[in-house]
C-alpha cells in the first residue's frame, strides 16, 4: 500500500512537471470600439479645398490621430469613443487660382455614438508683410534661494521682410481669455476680433524707430540688468522699449535711456501690463489703420461679454477688442494637457506653444518660446517660419535667447 | 559564484555532521520537541491549505506564544523602479496559539512595523500589488516612511462531525514623505475568514470556506514649494497615463476595494494524509479623484482561480510529501472618460484598456527524516510562471515566461537539554524561458520611457538566489525560552547586479 502511495505521489509530480504554460501568446490586434466621424469642411470665398490635414487629440489618453485628405471637403475617419480636441490645416484655391492657407479653431468634440457628423468652418489665414513675434519670454526666473523673480521678461519682435519697417505705434496686446479655460463667453467674437486685458503702444511719430530687414526690437518689462549675484537673468539695459510699473505698491525702476511704452488700456490696477507667468494667454501685434487713434479705438471698440459659471450664476465683464484685420501676428500659449481653446481666430494662429508642461511646472523658469528659423536668404538675412500655426512655427521650452545679452547681427 | 555555493554547502554538511556526532548521547528535551511541533510539516510545507480556517484546529498539537523584535535591511542593485532600491524595517511581533478545553483553539497576533521604502520613483502610493498600474507617480519620488499595524484573532472548534474556523485580521498602514513631492497614504485592510469541514465517511472530510476583504487607501500628494512642482501623473500602465487628470491641482485619491474568495476542500485525516483544494476569488478596487464629490477614474477587477493538492506519506522515521498548485489570475482595468464640451464636466465613456494575466504552476516534493534529536527536511521545487501585460489603446504589451528551480533544506537539531538550533539554507534559480514585448517610446516624458525600459530589463533577467536562516533557541532558568534568528539572502542577476538582504530577530517563546 505504501509503495502504491509513493508511486501515486511521484506520478502526480511528474505529470505536473510536464504541464507547460497555459497562456496563449495573443498577438492579435485588439482595437477598441470605433465610431465613424464624418466631417464637412466649409470656408467662405474659396473655390475648392486642395488638401486638408486634421489632427484629433483624445483628451483622456492624449493619443493623437492625424488624417489627411485631398480635393474634397468631405471625409470620414474611424476613431475610438472619447472626447477629442480637433484642429485642421489645409490649402484652398481661390476663384483666381491663388492658393491660400486654411485653418480652423480648436473644436472640442465628443464621439460617443456609432456615427458623428461634424461641420467645421475653415478660415483663410491672414499674413501681413510686417513685424512678427520672434520670441516671448514670460516665465521669469528663480533666485538661487529658490524664490520667485518675476521680472526680466520681454517680447522680441522681428522684421521678417526685405524692407525697413517702423516700430512706431505698434500695438502689443495680451488676451483677456485664457487658453486653459473655455467659459463659452457670449457673444462669441474671436472670428472677428481679439479680446484684450492689456494693450501697449510703442511711441514714435511714424519714422522714429526704423528696424532693418532681419533685425529685431526688444520690449522689456523692466530695462535693467537682471544678471545678478543670485539671479541668472538677462541684461536688458539695451532694450528698445520698456513697460515698467511706475505706480502702486510694486514700483519698478525706470531706465531713463530706454523709451517707455504707453499702456493705452489695461484691466489691472496702476496701469500694469503683466505677462502671465505660466503662459495661459495669447498675444498679438497690431497697428491702428489710417484714421484710427487711441481715443477712437477706446470709444468704438468696447466689448461686453458674459458667461455662466458652473453653478449657473452669470458673470459679466467689460473689455476692449482689436479687430482681426488690424492684427499683424498672434501667438497662443497654453499647457499641452490643459488646452481648452485658442484665444485668437484660427486665421491668425491655429495652434499653440508652451513653456510649462504642467500647472506649476518648475522647469518653466528661464524658458521662452522661440520662432523657428528656416535659414538665411540670398541677402544673408535669417528667415523665420510663419504659417500662422504656433504649434509648428515655434520651438517650445526654449532657452531664453537674451540670457547671452542683446546682440544685433 | 558556483565555487562559493559549493563551499558553503560542503561547510554546512560538515557542521551538521559534527552536531550529529556531538549530540549522540543527549536526550530529547521539551524545548526541541516544542520547536519540532511548532514547525511541523503541515504548517510549513502545507501552509496554503489553511485557507480553510477550520484546519487551524489541528495545526499545532500544543499551545505556545511568541514575542519578538525584528530588524531587516534590503539593498538592491536590481529592482523595479516603483518598488525602490531598498527597505529598512524594524518590527515588534507577537503571536499566540492556545488549545483550550472543549475541543477549541484560539489564536491571535499583533505587530507593529516601522519601515523606510527607499528611493521609490513613479509610485507615490502603498500596496502597488493591490492597486495595479493605477498609482500616482512622478520622476522625482524618494524614500517613503511607513507605519504598519496588524491585528488578527481566530477561533476553531470541533464537534463530532463538524469543525468550524473563523478569523478576522485588520491591517492599518500609513505612508508619507516630508520633502516634495509629499505623499500621504492611509490604508485600512479588513479580512474575514470562515471555514467549515464535515466528516463524511471514516476520516474523509469535505470542506468549504470563504474570505471577505474590504480595503481602502486614502492618498494625497502635496507640494509645499510655492514656485512650482514636478508633474505628477495618474499612471495607467506600460508608459501611459491619464492625460485628463494629470497635473491636476487636487491630487487627492480614494481607492476602495472589495473582494471575496470561495473554496472547497477534500481531505483525509484532517489534512494530514492528503488535501485537494480549489478556490475562486474576485477583487475589485475603484480609484476616485478629488472630493465633494469624488470622480471615478478607474477600476481594476481581478479574478483568481487556484487548484492545489498535497499528499503525505509516512513510514518509520521517513516522511515523503508531494504538492502541486496552479494559479490563474486575470486583472482587467477599466478607465473612465470625461468631457468638457458641455458647460459641466460629464463622464462619457468607460473602456476596458488594461489587462494583466498571471499563470503559475508549482510542484514540490519533500523528504523528511526524523530522529529523537533531529529532523532533516529537503524540499526541491519546480515552477513555471507566466505573466502577460497589455494595453489596448497603445497596443503596448510585454510577456514573460520563467522557469523556477529551487531546493530548500531545513535542519532542526537539539544541541542539549536547553538549546536547539535550526539551519535553513535555500537556493533558487529563475530562468527566463521566453519573452515578447512591444514597447513604445512616448514623446511626452523621456523619464517615463526610461523607467519602462529599466523594468523590462530587470523582468527579463535571470537570477540566482541563495540564502540561509539560522535560529538558536535556548532556555534560561525561570525565564521564557529565548531565541535569536538571523537571515542572509543574496540575489544575483545576470545583468551584473546583486541584491542583499539581512535580518535579525530576537524573541521569546512561552
Amino acid at each position: 500500500m505504501k509503495f502504491r502511495q509513493i508511486y501515486l505521489a511521484v506520478l502526480l509530480t511528474v505529470m505536473s512537471l510536464t504541464v507547460s504554460s497555459c497562456l496563449s501568446d495573443d498577438n492579435a490586434t485588439e482595437l477598441t470600439q470605433n465610431a465613424v466621424v464624418s466631417m464637412t469642411f466649409k470656408v467662405d470665398d474659396v473655390k475648392e479645398i486642395k488638401e486638408l490635414e486634421v489632427e484629433f487629440t483624445e483628451v483622456n489618453t492624449g493619443m493623437k490621430t492625424i488624417e489627411k485628405a485631398e480635393n474634397t471637403p468631405y471625409f470620414s475617419v474611424a476613431l475610438p469613443v472619447g472626447s477629442y480636441r480637433m484642429s485642421s490645416e489645409g490649402i484652398g484655391i481661390l476663384e483666381d487660382g491663388e492658393e491660400v492657407i486654411l485653418g480652423s479653431k480648436n473644436e472640442m468634440l465628443d464621439i460617443t455614438s456609432q456615427v458623428t457628423n461634424v461641420n467645421i468652418k475653415l478660415t483663410v489665414k491672414q499674413f501681413t508683410d510686417d513685424f512678427i513675434f520672434e520670441e516671448l519670454f514670460y516665465t521669469g526666473f528663480q533666485t538661487n534661494e529658490g524664490k520667485s523673480y518675476q521680472t526680466g521678461r520681454y517680447f522680441k519682435i522681428v522684421n521678417n521682410t526685405d524692407r525697413v519697417l517702423y516700430a512706431d505705434g505698434l500695438l502689443i496686446a495680451q488676451s483677456d481669455f485664457m487658453t486653459t479655460r473655455d467659459n463659452k463667453e457670449t457673444p462669441f467674437i474671436l472670428d472677428e476680433a481679439f479680446v484684450c486685458q492689456s494693450v501697449m503702444m510703442l511711441p514714435g511719430n511714424g519714422t522714429d524707430y526704423p528696424v532693418e530687414p532681419g533685425d529685431f526690437i526688444v520690449i522689456a518689462d523692466n530695462a535693467q540688468n537682471h544678471n545678478l549675484p543670485n539671479v541668472a537673468g538677462p541684461d536688458l539695459t539695451k532694450a528698445d522699449f520698456e513697460f515698467p510699473t511706475l505706480d502702486g505698491p510694486k514700483v519698478q525702476p525706470d531706465n531713463p535711456s530706454v523709451p517707455n511704452v504707453d499702456v493705452i488700456y489695461t484691466k489691472m490696477n496702476f496701469g500694469m501690463f503683466v505677462m502671465h507667468d505660466r503662459g495661459y494667454t495669447g498675444y498679438i501685434i497690431a497697428r491702428f489703420p489710417d484714421g484710427e487713434s487711441v481715443d477712437s479705438w477706446l470709444s468704438e471698440h468696447k466689448y461686453d461679454y458674459s458667461y455662466l459659471t458652473g453653478s449657473g450664476k452669470e458673470q459679466s465683464f467689460s473689455r476692449y477688442k482689436i479687430p482681426n484685420n488690424w492684427i499683424l501676428d498672434g501667438v497662443n500659449n497654453s499647457i499641452p494637457d490643459k488646452l481648452e481653446r485658442l484665444v485668437t481666430s484660427a486665421g491668425i494662429d491655429s495652434g499653440f506653444t508652451y513653456c510649462a508642461t504642467s500647472d506649476g511646472d518648475k522647469g518653466r523658469y528661464g524658458k521662452s518660446v522661440r520662432r523657428k528659423g528656416l535659414g538665411q536668404n540670398e541677402f544673408g538675412r535669417e528667415v523665420y517660419k510663419d504659417t500662422n500655426n504656433s504649434s509648428v512655427d515655434f520651438v517650445p521650452e526654449s532657452r531664453a535667447s537674451l540670457l547671452d545679452g542683446i546682440i544685433h547681427n | 559564484m558556483k565555487k562559493i555555493v559549493v563551499n558553503s554547502i560542503s561547510g554546512l554538511f560538515v557542521f551538521i555532521l559534527s552536531l550529529q556526532t556531538y549530540a549522540q548521547h543527549v536526550v530529547a528535551d521539551s524545548l526541541y520537541i516544542n520547536r519540532e511541533l511548532q514547525t511541523n510539516v503541515y504548517t510549513e510545507f502545507g501552509k496554503e491549505f489553511f485557507a480553510n480556517r477550520s484546519y487551524m484546529y489541528s495545526a499545532i498539537p500544543l499551545s505556545y506564544s511568541e514575542l519578538n523584535m525584528n530588524y531587516q535591511s534590503d539593498r538592491k542593485d536590481a529592482y523595479l523602479v516603483q518598488d525602490g532600491d531598498g527597505l529598512d524595517a524594524f518590527s515588534v511581533n507577537t503571536f499566540s496559539y492556545q488549545r483550550l478545553k472543549g475541543n477549541k483553539v484560539i489564536w491571535g497576533g499583533a505587530s507593529y512595523k516601522n519601515q523606510k521604502q527607499k528611493n521609490m520613483m513613479w509610485n507615490e502610493n502603498m500596496d502597488r500589488h493591490i492597486l495595479g498600474p493605477y498609482v500616482v507617480g512622478d520622476s522625482i519620488g524618494g524614500t517613503m516612511k511607513q507605519d504598519i499595524y496588524h491585528f488578527s484573532g481566530g477561533i476553531a472548534k470541533e464537534w463530532r462531525k463538524f469543525t468550524l474556523g473563523a478569523e478576522v485580521t485588520y491591517t492599518a498602514k500609513s505612508g508619507y514623505r516630508e520633502v516634495d513631492p509629499r505623499p500621504k497614504n492611509t490604508v485600512s485592510d479588513l479580512k474575514v475568514h470562515l471555514g467549515i469541514t464535515y466528516n463524511v465517511f471514516k476520516d474523509y472530510e469535505i470542506g468549504v470556506y470563504t474570505h471577505l476583504n474590504k480595503y481602502s487607501q486614502n492618498s494625497s500628494l502635496k507640494f509645499v514649494n510655492l514656485l512650482g512642482k514636478p508633474i505628477a501623473y495618474h499612471l495607467t500602465g506600460l508608459g501611459s497615463y491619464n492625460y485628463y487628470f494629470s497635473s491636476a491641482v487636487d491630487m487627492t485619491n480614494l481607492y476602495e476595494g472589495f473582494g471575496y474568495d470561495v473554496g472547497g476542500t477534500i481531505a483525509k485525516n484532517k489534512g494530514k494524509d492528503f488535501v485537494i483544494q480549489g478556490a475562486f476569488g474576485k477583487f475589485q478596487v475603484d480609484k476616485g479623484i478629488g472630493s465633494s464629490p469624488a470622480k471615478d477614474m478607474s477600476k481594476l477587477e481581478t479574478k483568481k482561480y487556484t487548484v492545489s493538492a498535497v499528499k503525505y506519506i509516512d513510514f518509520e522515521q521517513h516522511r515523503l510529501g508531494a504538492k502541486v498548485s496552479y494559479l490563474l489570475s486575470e486583472s482587467r482595468g477599466t478607465e473612465y472618460f470625461y468631457s468638457k464640451v458641455e458647460k459641466l464636466e460629464t463622464k462619457i465613456a468607460e473602456k476596458e484598456l488594461y489587462k494583466f494575466v498571471r499563470s503559475d504552476i508549482y510542484t514540490s516534493i519533500f523528504y523528511q527524516y526524523s530522529t529523537a534529536l533531529s529532523r532533516f527536511t529537503v524540499t526541491p521545487l519546480f515552477g513555471v510562471e507566466q505573466t502577460d501585460e497589455k494595453r489596448r489603446d497603445t497596443q503596448v504589451k510585454q510577456r514573460f515566461t520563467y522557469i523556477h528551480l529551487g531546493i530548500e533544506v531545513d535542519y532542526l537539531r537539539s544541541i542539549n537539554t536547553s538549546s536547539t538550533i535550526s539551519l535553513k539554507p535555500y537556493f533558487k534559480v529563475r530562468n527566463l524561458k521566453e519573452t515578447t514585448e512591444r514597447l513604445k517610446e512616448f514623446h511626452y516624458s523621456p523619464a517615463m520611457n526610461q523607467w519602462v525600459k529599466q523594468d523590462y530589463m530587470i523582468n527579463s533577467a535571470n537570477y540566482f538566489n541563495c540564502g540561509l536562516v539560522v535560529r538558536y533557541d535556548f532556555k534560561v532558568q525561570n525565564l521564557p525560552n529565548i531565541f535569536v534568528q538571523t537571515q542572509f539572502e543574496q540575489v544575483k542577476y545576470n545583468v551584473n547586479e546583486t541584491n542583499n538582504f539581512v535580518s535579525a530577530t530576537l524573541g521569546v517563546t512561552f
